[in-house]
């Protein structure tokens, strides 16, 4: 689902927008992948529900391309950040 | 009686001990406040101890991570992922309270590891700098659990299908 509130507020920019829903993470959070301005992003957010509507909440972010690569390269190294903390 | 400077002096001196004495893997904060009481002679119900020695802790993991994370990234322009194993075990210990970035996805923002209240964080956030520091915002980012953590893991190439069919 295209996020309907603040980003591409103006019409125009809705228009070119591609979403894909991919996964949820937890009961309210979830993962999707966009297309905006002809940039696809990966978007890791929460969403929150009224009226029956799923809608994005403040809480999240959208990684560019070349962030999200950069994330998934560090992937070994957060795991074992990870195993230190406990 | 002495004077709370004066035992606090005994308290940091007797903190850097037992922090390079004992295995940072294994040690927890209670076992060095215990031993730093011991050592120093100080009561461990003194009002500032508990947050004192927390503070000793903290600055002496940072200043060993700035160290081994500086060693860390020339080894690893040279020579790839391959030796990473061996060298996160020598880290130390993430403590309570603590944040290690573990990477830059752009100017302003890092993806870390956040011990809090005993369990980790992985968040993807903005930081800001602020008196040669660099503190996290609570604007743009979201912190995950690890459930979440390992559930994105998991939908990795679920997520690398679908930037495939937009791009």
């Amino acid at each position: 689902m295209a996020s309907k509130r603040k980003r591409g507020s103006k019409a125009d920019e809705k228009e070119d927008e591609e979403s894909v829903a991919v996964c949820e993470i937890s009961k309210n959070r979830k993962v999707s992948v966009r297309k905006w301005r002809g940039q696809v992003l990966v978007d890791i957010r929460e969403y929150w529900y009224k009226g029956g509507e799923c809608l994005p909440g403040k809480k999240g972010i959208s990684l560019t391309m070349d962030q999200w690569n950069v994330l998934q390269e560090h992937v070994k190294q957060i795991d074992s950040a990870v195993q230190r903390v406990n | 009686m002495a004077s709370e400077d004066a035992e606090k002096e005994a308290v940091r001196v007797a903190v850097k001990e037992i922090l390079s004495e004992e295995d940072m893997d294994v040690v927890t904060e209670g076992m060095v406040r215990k031993k730093a009481a011991e050592r120093a002679g100080v009561e461990v119900s003194a009002p500032w101890f508990k947050g004192f020695v927390k503070q000793l802790i903290q600055e002496f993991v940072s200043a060993r991570q700035d160290k081994s994370k500086r060693g860390e990234e020339e080894e690893e322009e040279e020579k790839g992922d391959e030796n990473a194993g061996s060298q996160e075990s020598s880290k130390a210990m993430l403590a309570e309270g603590e944040d290690e970035i573990i990477c830059q996805l752009s100017g302003k923002r890092n993806v870390s590891v956040q011990n809090f209240r005993g369990k980790a964080l992985v968040s993807i956030r903005e930081y800001y700098e602020k008196d040669g520091k660099t503190l996290p915002s609570s604007k743009a980012g979201i912190s995950l659990t690890i459930d979440q953590w390992e559930a994105l893991k998991k939908e990795l190439p679920a997520i690398r299908q679908a930037i495939e069919s937009l791009q």
